[in-house]
């Protein structure tokens, strides 16, 4: 029965040669020849070019092609980069931190307190169809809300709870936070809601049969299977907001630093060896982090 | 797990809040956009008028975008989207969501000016073009769910019969 | 082990418009081995698992050992539930998915840990203590569930379809382990079944079901040599269901064949069902009078100690025959032979409608 079965791929493959003029061991490789074309235009050569560039130098006259490591000691050397990496990273952990609240519950209700398939699809849908929109859009659509005589300030007054604007609402480390969470939430919902989706729900059945109570399934069951979805929306907001510059110089009126926002006004400047040594940096950074989450939580299942 | 009792509801409410948390900013621009032509930025409002919607197309008139780049603008603005959309819609796997992401998400860092307009610009005609992408990716996404899900039903009657 | 029998009193639930479980009573002796069986659908599952408490019931009482446990949560009914698909953790080892409910009631960790190897090794499992449900096959993630159920020492053991992910050599074996374990263990254990082998194999009490109601309950051996209804009869198999009329002398089938029988019954309708097993059926040589069933061979099945006719009367019926390979080759017929088929008065039973 399973032997001409068998036989059927492998007569295919013997045949294949003579059509395709191809030996079948490069096929796979031929294969994934285009990912690798676009891979290696899009992603390698603008990487490789930028580790070029951070070891140029910047000369009066423009850019000379050298080899000298000046650019990472200038980085090195200045204060400025300690601080604004320590105010990027503290805006990474604190968005990091709510989005991760906010995404788990989210995802949480979605997934197991919602009955029909219809209205999860629905709400899913409620909650996706912001982020398919302008981000810039959306990032400008809080400034009428926490302004000075935004809704926000005008409701507190008319309650009688502040009688003054409260001024740290907007152009504020507050509102930079605020919109990047606003901004980011639904990476952290989407991949917890989908590994949440796969949990086998007699699990949770089994888990009550053995006398837990809610919060131990949550606990011992639910968040355990929720890692891998934590590990990929965490990838997301952390490198998302490291790498940010427009949130946090529109929405901090320019009084918070970030280092996407130091590369973005060397480059206005047109320092560019000194942009690009910045630029490695933080990719190696993101990067260590990155590996740092994937050696805590095995994803591959997920992907 | 039990679907009933307090817990039940907290959550239900604490999910409300969150939709609430999403689309409040976005309803206020909405509101914001049919400002009167005296309206600025924020509340109060003064008046209600399409003007700025008008002026959005206009052009000629004492709008901020140049009337080519303006329309290449909101293309520009709306076509991530609609990628995004298309593939969102059909399903809502990783694979498609990292490209979603790829796609919707490049207009963080749209050509510098659609950022430079957000800090120039201070009529509610931005406002406008606002609401016009949201409004717009709506209606795609709710036109692809309706497809998607009349697709299935024609295919599952096809399978009954 | 105290008194644990299952007591079911007007148990109803309800999706809704539909009815899943219809107001059934059914008492399910202490110790005994019951298997709920019927096609998918029937109710059965939601059953068990309204005596888990994994489902609410709409209406009734479950009792457990005596006790009113409809509004209990599962793990205060003294009961244990196997799951289809094993439901095992699977970030857990297979010791800590055995340990599991152990550490939710407070047990220590050393204590846990030395009461889960020891059921583990009850199921032969205890080398794979550290190995996680995937890297076990089909039927020692069966064992693991089964030990973390009875780890607990439940006084119900209650079992959806525990055997119907198993290849037929493995559930035969793992057949034979629970009865042996419901035996030594003398729990009440419930299971839930589609496969008449199964639930004629295994059980103390077969308990058939059709759209939300028991349609009979009773020894395994009652059951399939008294079929209450056409059902029963063609669910369990094994039975041949002859249509009848009373006539003048008796009962006739449509040919006019007078049937003579040894059960008594009364008329109530024009049409009466009989149910004659079809290992009780034999061919004849010749036609005679009376009982005997009149078709054309449609099927020769060669089963090794039997073979089995296919037979297909007048009015377009299907039959079967169970001879015994001898009966078979001392007088074989072929595919569209038309051949008599008798049967002795006292192996014709009367079904109710």
């Amino acid at each position: 029965m399973s032997l001409p079965a068998a036989a059927v791929p492998s007569g295919a493959a013997a045949t294949a040669p003579a059509r395709g003029r191809v030996l079948p061991s490069a096929m796979p490789y031929l294969q994934a020849l285009p990912l690798w074309l676009v891979m290696g235009v899009f992603l390698l050569i603008p990487i490789a070019t930028i580790v070029m560039v951070s070891f140029w130098e910047d000369q009066e006259t423009g850019l000379a092609p050298t080899f000298i490591l000046d650019n990472y000691r200038d980085v090195f050397a200045t204060q400025v980069t300690f601080t604004t990496y320590l105010s990027t990273l503290r805006y990474a952990a604190i968005v990091w931190v709510s989005t991760l609240a906010i995404g788990f519950t989210v995802a949480y209700v979605l997934a197991f307190h919602i009955r029909s398939t219809l209205w999860q699809m629905v709400l899913f849908q409620v909650c996706a169809v912001p982020f398919l929109t302008s981000n810039v859009i959306r990032m400008i659509s809080w400034i009428p809300f926490l302004g000075r005589n935004g809704l926000l300030n005008s409701t507190l007054i008319g309650l009688h709870i502040t009688d003054h604007p409260l001024e740290f609402l907007l152009f504020s480390p507050f509102a930079v936070v605020l919109t990047f969470v606003h901004l980011y939430a639904l990476f952290m919902v989407v991949p917890i809601f989908n590994t949440m989706m796969r949990i086998d729900r007699s699990l949770i059945e089994a888990a009550l049969d053995a006398g837990a109570r809610p919060i131990e399934v949550l606990r011992h069951v639910i968040i355990p299977l929720s890692l891998p979805g934590i590990a990929i929306g965490t990838i997301f907001v952390v490198t998302l907001v490291m790498g940010d510059f427009v949130t946090v110089q529109m929405m901090s009126g320019g009084q918070s630093a970030s280092v996407g926002l130091l590369i973005k006004n060397e480059i206005s400047l047109l320092q560019y060896p000194e942009a690009a040594a910045h630029a490695v940096i933080l990719l190696l950074t993101v990067l260590m982090m990155v590996w740092a989450i994937l050696r805590v939580v095995d994803i591959r299942k997920e992907l | 797990m039990e679907k009933s009792g307090p817990r039940h509801w907290l959550l239900l409410i604490l999910f409300a809040l969150f939709v609430i948390f999403l689309y409040g900013p976005t309803l206020t621009i909405f509101i914001l956009s049919f400002q009167g032509p005296d309206g600025g930025l924020t509340f109060p409002m003064r008046g209600v008028s399409i003007y700025w919607f008008q002026n959005l197309f206009e052009p000629q008139m004492v709008g901020d975008f140049g009337g080519s780049l303006e329309r290449s603008l909101s293309l520009a603005l709306i076509a991530p989207s609609l990628v995004g959309v298309a593939l969102f819609g059909f399903s809502l796997s990783y694979d498609e969501f990292s490209r979603t992401i790829m796609a919707a998400g490049s207009d963080n860092t749209l050509p510098l000016e659609v950022f430079a307009m957000t800090t120039n610009v201070t009529t509610p005609v931005l406002y406008a073009l606002g609401s016009m992408t949201t409004l717009f990716s709506f209606a795609v996404v709710i036109t692809v769910t309706l497809t998607v899900l009349a697709m299935r039903r024609k295919r599952g009657a096809k399978l009954a019969g | 082990m105290a008194e644990a029998g299952v007591e079911l009193v007007a148990v109803t639930k309800r999706y809704g418009a539909v009815t899943a479980v219809d107001a059934i009573d059914l008492r399910i002796p202490s110790g005994s081995y019951c298997c709920l069986i019927g096609p998918s659908g029937c109710g059965k599952t939601s059953t068990l698992r309204m005596i888990a408490g994994h489902e609410a019931a709409t209406g009734g009482d479950v009792l457990i050992g005596g006790r009113n446990v409809t509004l209990l949560p599962p793990a205060q009914r003294g009961t244990a539930m196997m799951f289809q698909s094993y439901a095992l953790f699977p970030h857990l080892t297979c010791l800590d998915n055995v340990a599991f409910s152990l550490r939710m009631r407070g047990v220590a960790r050393t204590e846990r840990r030395r009461k889960a190897a020891e059921m583990l090794e009850r199921v032969h499992l205890g080398e794979m203590a550290e190995r996680r449900p995937a890297q076990l096959s089909g039927g020692q993630q069966q064992r693991v569930a089964l030990a973390r159920a009875l780890i607990t020492n439940p006084s119900v053991l209650l079992l959806d379809e525990p055997l119907s992910a198993l290849d037929p050599f493995l559930r035969g074996k793992m057949r034979e382990e629970l009865k042996r374990l419901q035996r030594d263990l003398g729990i009440t254990f419930i299971h839930v079944t589609h496969s008449q082998d199964e639930a004629l194999a295994l059980s103390d009490l077969v308990v058939v079901m059709e759209r939300g109601k028991i349609l009979q309950s009773d020894a395994p051996r009652a059951v399939f040599e008294k079929p209450r209804t056409p059902f029963v009869a063609r669910f369990l198999g094994g039975h041949n269901i002859l249509e009848c009329r009373p006539g003048t002398g008796g009962l006739a089938l449509s040919d006019g064949c007078a049937i003579r029988l040894d059960e008594s019954f009364t008329v109530s309708s024009d049409v009466v069902r009989l149910a004659v097993r079809t290992d009780r059926m034999r061919l004849l040589a010749n036609d005679q009078a009376m009982n005997r069933l009149a078709g054309e061979v449609t099927a020769v099945e060669y089963h090794g100690p039997f073979v089995r006719v296919g037979l297909q009367d007048k009015a377009g019926s299907d039959h079967s025959l169970l001879l015994s390979e001898a009966d078979f080759y001392a007088r074989p017929v072929a595919l569209g032979e038309r051949v008599f088929a008798g049967f002795q008065p006292a192996d014709v039973h009367v079904l109710a409608n």
